[in-house]
């Protein structure tokens, strides 16, 4: 009895299968890169099979998204994982949706990669601080630094908590002079590369009395 | 029979979590975000009712006045904070049936920006650029005093002129830095040729 029970399951099965899949049993794995500017990005799935993807060339200002696809079929059943092995110059991508499951088990294959562009915070030294009030600001959007005592003493360093995008000016002046001294700042401008910047200077000189 | 029972302990759980919320005579509450509210001045309405005054700097709201389950809600802003170009409901947002409480209604202020102009004084040379931040001016060349507008920036807000690049001159600048004003600002930029 038993075995005639296996039986049937495995025919039903088989059929359910061949229902399912319409004769083929392999999947195209593929997807969407969103918002790649720069080249460099290579893609992986389950951890081999290297694809480089190529940015397109902007829509007007704004950026296209590259349909990709691996050449290499996946089986029914078999599980797939694209996954980021080389970024592009100046962006991150990561995962975002769909990038792993079982080949079949969705009707659509669609793992979507998703890029922005790399941003880093801006900083640097401060010296001869000894009074309360001093702050720092990056323009009209890029945040200010309100300077005050840690640890009872004043910071040697600072750094905006804001970051600048890649390719982005910045430049930081002092937007309110502390008590006691007069502060100035030196390489405070420049346009964001793609590391941080910690080398803007800020000096302070008591004031004459 | 086993309809009364379960009636009656939906109504026990409806009157307690309206206690809970607060009261009004509804089930559902209506509420949203605010984007650009720096300033105090902003009151909205929900069906005409009440004022709901939003607090400067706050990025939500929700009107103390719950709504029956599926009745309709209309947000409408009554006054807008005197540092904008006035505040609105964004379309599509404002009006619906409250089948569930609402946090969608979005209300977006525009603010006024004012002037921020850089005056270069005499001479300087090509390349330079000037930047307020993630804003920056290429200034053409020229042996005259000229000025150059950056972008807008909104009262109350920062501002700091820096020169990003002066090739050949040293350039420095005077009353960089300061809040806006409704008066606008200007800074003078000033560069030396070697």
């Amino acid at each position: 009895m038993k075995k005639s029970i296996l039986a049937l399951c495995a025919l039903t099965l088989a059929a359910g299968l061949s229902a399912c899949g319409g004769g083929t049993s392999s999947y195209t794995i593929g997807g969407t890169v969103v918002g790649l500017q720069y080249p460099g990005l290579v893609l992986q799935n389950n951890l081999a099979n290297d694809l480089a993807i190529t940015p397109l060339p902007l829509d007007g200002t704004n950026v296209r998204n590259v349909d990709y696809s691996f050449p290499n079929e996946v089986d029914y059943g078999d599980p797939y994982s694209v996954t980021v092995k080389s970024q592009p110059q100046h962006q991150n991508c990561g995962p975002s949706g769909g990038t792993a499951d079982t080949a079949g088990r969705l009707s659509v294959i669609s793992a979507v990669i998703s890029c922005s562009l790399v941003s880093n915070t801006i900083g640097g030294t401060i010296t001869g601080l000894a009074s309360d009030g001093l702050v720092l600001t990056n323009g009209t959007s890029g945040g200010t630094v309100p300077v005050t005592k840690v640890n009872d003493v004043y910071p040697g360093t600072f750094t905006f908590a804001l970051p600048v995008t890649y390719n982005q000016t910045y430049g930081v002046t002092v937007l309110q002079q502390p008590a006691t001294e007069t502060c100035s700042v030196a390489n405070g401008a420049g346009t964001m590369g793609d590391n941080k910047v910690d080398t803007i200077v800020v000096t302070c000189v008591k004031k004459a009395t | 029979m086993i309809r009364s029972p379960l009636r009656a302990g939906l109504a026990l759980a409806c009157a307690l979590s309206l206690s809970a919320c607060g009261g009004g005579d509804g089930d559902v509450y209506v509420g949203g975000s605010v984007v650009g509210n720096s300033k105090a001045g902003l009151a909205l309405t929900n069906n005409d009712g009440p004022r709901l005054e939003v607090p400067a700097g706050q990025s939500t709201f929700v009107f103390p006045d719950l709504v029956e389950t599926d009745a309709g809600y209309n947000v409408k802003v009554v006054a807008s904070p005197d540092n904008t170009e006035g505040c609105k409901v964004v379309e599509g947002t404002g009006t619906g049936k409250a089948v569930f409480s609402v946090t969608t209604v979005q209300i977006a202020c525009t603010l006024k920006t004012y002037p921020l102009t850089a005056r270069v004084n005499g001479r300087h040379l090509a390349g330079l650029k000037l930047v307020n931040g993630a804003n920056s001016k290429e200034v053409p060349a020229g042996d005259t005093t000229v000025t150059v507008d950056m972008a807008p920036v909104p009262e109350d807000a920062p501002y700091g002129v820096a020169v990003l690049d002066s090739p050949g001159q040293s350039c420095t600048v005077a009353n960089g830095s300061g809040t806006m004003t409704r008066a606008g600002a200007t800074v003078d930029v000033t560069c030396t040729t070697p």
